[in-house]
């Protein structure tokens, strides 16, 4: 019976979705690179492997939601098809407002129904019966890919490709559940070029992969042990427990998500391809403006170039560019879920860019250059960042201002031994995490310099090691990415 | 076959070389992980409980009767001959009592621990009475209320918080009450002690503890933390003068600890 159960483990499990840092995956994906290998010169066949091991990984997080990705591709491959061939600018507009109407459709309904239910009930004070439904994962990327694909096509940016491309473009496993949210733009023509795999991109592919490995099963998994405590109860905690809290969150949130982006960065490179960068250092911001030029960049790009833009952008004037901000950032903000916690996240993030903008232009330029002022605005903007988490993070809304009124009773500074005391492993990582996450970057380099340099077996020893040591700081059960939510 | 055909092998095969060793370093490493509430914690021996004893019950209506006299000047501020008493917490918390208020030059006459105790108990029998007249304390400090986090019959609770502290003051006792170190957010009793004994109640609730084994009570090294924390209040508000740390840990010496069985 044994052989059962080991098999039972490739087949969907609810809420366990194949992630990259777990046994299962090493032991697929290894072997999935080996039949790679024999397929590599040969482009058709290499495409409908990848295809087919994407169509797989999607299967194993979402299960039979995998036919709704399957409709979703078809659906744009026919409406991009459509636009194309039309000549008529009105029925072409038409058809790429159908097209992104179709693809929307689908996330309304599972993300965002039973919100739009329940509030529309609360202002007209009826109670709708509201169905539990099963979000599918990876939907608002893939979504917000099919909607840049249609509106790429329809600018003329992007040929249609062949069915096969775009159906790889659209599983490539690597960011289907999680991003980073893939232009056709900048995917496509990779499938034209001829893939290489060097000794440069295999080192750089192992280095981002325990990068990768260590931010999200170490640090971002152990701390969050912390985060938890205190965000499942605020009530109970002072002031320094919810600073330590959301300090913790704040680098939480960062090594899960970024780490996630090195494996899949580093995945493609296997594979041959590339990704876009998501990360880079955000916590080095100096303003807010800056901090979006280097958080989750394809999804702030994406807004900028989907939705900013093509509102008005900074081309009707001041008072109007600043709505658009807001509007771009509530947007934002809601497409990470269907609930005011985050629309309130993407609120306050439009309404510090505006306070931004509004201030760049009283500021004479040469005291911004100033170090004072930088530094100064680095300790605000990562002052209200990591503020600006609580809502993300809460339970709800409320349970976000009874932290921030926690906030307010004043630090405790028993309290930092005591935590020091209690947390000893905890506070170590907040200090090694951050510490490495605003490193600068010519140390970053030398880093990975060494790491290129390194004889097998110490990176042998090294792989040991970490293995070790997560299996050390695990917690009972594998954490899944923050993101596979969204 | 080409470079890259070679290095995605290789890269494959390295994988599945990383997966064995996830199985084979997993398969022995259960048995040394560390965990948030255990990195910490020492090992220490169990309390022995051999000195079991039987909780003297009598009604409330005796216990007024016998203390119905004028009430004492209560002494603050010296060195105090001090009772312990209150739930399984003084398992953890006995300890680090001892070391702080002897390196203090104050006295530890005896510890009680009444497993499963609550509030209603020590109200409602002259166990405290009892001890009181035995080890003669001039002050009493309690370490109460984990067993009654999840009650609402508040009026009643009330009473007994504040019958309790009637007692003590009666007496000229000097007296503090360490509040639960609750695991899980409580129903309110935390608030009405506070209420009841003012500033003589620490509010352990709102520290961060670490948990024994049993995920409620706080382990044994987290009490050292939570006593500091005590300590400093107790200091600060002038209640009992613990300002000196400890330098070294010792087992408590020459102080009686008693053991009562649960309450039926």
């Amino acid at each position: 019976m044994m052989w059962i159960v080991f098999l039972e483990q490739f087949l969907h499990i609810e809420k366990e979705p194949m992630l990259f840092h777990t046994g299962i995956f090493l032991l697929l994906f290894g072997g999935f690179l080996i039949a790679y290998s024999y397929l590599f010169e040969k482009p058709v066949q290499r495409s409908w492997l990848l295809i087919a091991f994407g169509f797989y990984f999607y299967y194993k997080a979402s299960g039979l939601f995998l036919l709704l990705l399957v409709l979703t591709i078809s659906a744009d491959y026919f409406f991009a098809g459509k636009i194309i061939a039309e000549q008529n600018p009105k029925r072409k507009k038409w058809w790429l407002i159908s097209g992104i109407i179709f693809s929307l459709s689908f996330l309304l309904y599972f993300k965002y129904k039973n919100f739009f239910l329940e509030n529309f009930g609360y202002l007209t004070s009826q109670k709708f019966e509201l169905v539990q439904l099963i979000l599918p994962i990876g939907i608002s990327f893939y979504t917000f890919q099919s909607i840049s694909f249609l509106v790429d096509i329809y600018k003329s940016k992007i040929k249609l490709p062949r069915y096969q491309d775009y159906l790889l473009y659209m599983t490539f496993f690597p960011h289907l559940v999680a991003g980073p949210i893939v232009r056709a733009a900048d995917f496509l023509p990779q499938l034209k070029k001829k893939l290489v795999v060097r000794k440069k991109e295999l080192k750089e592919a192992t280095f981002l992969l325990i990068k990768g490995f260590v931010k999200k099963a170490i640090i971002a998994d152990y701390v969050a042990q912390y985060s938890d405590i205190v965000f499942s109860d605020p009530t109970s905690f002072s002031a320094t427990e919810s600073i330590f809290a959301i300090l913790a969150y704040t680098l939480q949130i960062f090594c899960d998500f970024s780490g996630y982006t090195d494996m899949a960065i580093g995945i493609a490179l296997l594979l041959g391809y590339r990704l876009c960068v998501n990360f880079k250092s955000p916590y080095k911001s100096f303003d807010i403006t800056d901090f979006w030029r280097r958080w989750h960049i394809s999804l702030s790009s994406w807004l900028r170039d989907y939705i900013y833009i093509p509102l008005g952008g900074n081309k009707k004037g001041v008072q109007k560019q600043y709505a658009f901000l807001l509007i771009t950032m509530l947007i934002g903000g809601f497409w990470h879920g269907a609930d005011w916690k985050f629309i309130f996240w993407g609120a306050g993030h439009g309404l510090l860019l505006v306070i931004h903008k509004l201030s760049m232009q009283l500021i004479p330029e040469e005291i911004t250059k100033t170090f004072r002022f930088k530094m100064t605005g680095w300790l605000l903007t990562f002052s209200l960042v990591a503020l600006l988490w609580v809502p993300f993070r809460a339970n709800s809304l409320s349970d976000a201002f009874v932290i921030y009124g926690n906030l307010l009773d004043g630090l405790d500074f028993a309290m930092i031994g005591a935590i020091y005391q209690t947390h000893f492993w905890i506070v170590l990582l907040l200090i090694f995490g951050y510490f490495a996450t605003v490193m600068p970057d010519s140390w970053k380099s030398r880093i990975y310099d060494y790491f290129a340099k390194m004889d097998y077996l110490v990176l042998f020893t090294l792989i040991i090691l970490l293995i070790q040591v997560m299996l050390q700081f695990k917690s009972a059960s594998v954490q899944p990415f923050i993101y596979f939510q969204f | 076959m080409n470079n890259s055909e070679k290095n995605i092998r290789s890269a494959g095969l390295f994988l599945l070389g990383v997966f064995f060793l996830f199985f084979v370093i997993g398969s022995y490493s259960d048995s040394i992980i560390i965990d948030v509430k255990k990195a910490v914690i020492p090992k220490e021996n169990p309390v022995k409980k051999d000195k079991l004893v039987s909780p003297i019950k009598k009604q409330a209506d005796s216990i007024k009767q016998k203390i119905d006299h004028v009430p004492k000047p209560i002494k603050t501020g010296g060195q105090e001959i001090i009772l312990l008493v209150g739930d399984s917490q003084l398992e953890a918390m006995r300890n680090p009592f001892y070391n702080y208020v002897t390196v203090n030059k104050h006295t530890l006459a005896a510890t009680v621990l009444w497993y499963g105790s609550s509030s209603k108990q020590w109200a409602n029998t002259d166990t405290l009475g009892h001890y009181i007249k035995k080890y003669k304390p001039t002050m009493v400090v309690l370490v109460l209320g984990l067993n009654e986090l999840f009650v609402n019959d508040f009026d009643q609770r009330r009473k007994n918080l504040q019958k309790i502290k009637t007692q003590l003051t009666k007496e000229g006792i000097n007296h503090y009450w360490i509040g639960p170190a609750a695991w899980k957010k409580d129903l309110g009793i935390t608030e009405i002690m506070k209420e009841e004994w003012g500033n003589k109640f620490y509010p352990s609730h709102k520290l961060v503890l670490g948990r024994a084994k049993d995920n409620r009570h706080p382990s044994n090294d987290a009490a050292w933390v939570w006593m500091k924390a005590v300590a400093k209040e107790t200091t600060k508000i002038g209640v009992l003068n613990l300002p000196f740390p400890i330098s070294k840990k010792e087992k408590p010496k020459n102080s009686p600890f008693i053991l009562l069985k649960v309450p039926k």
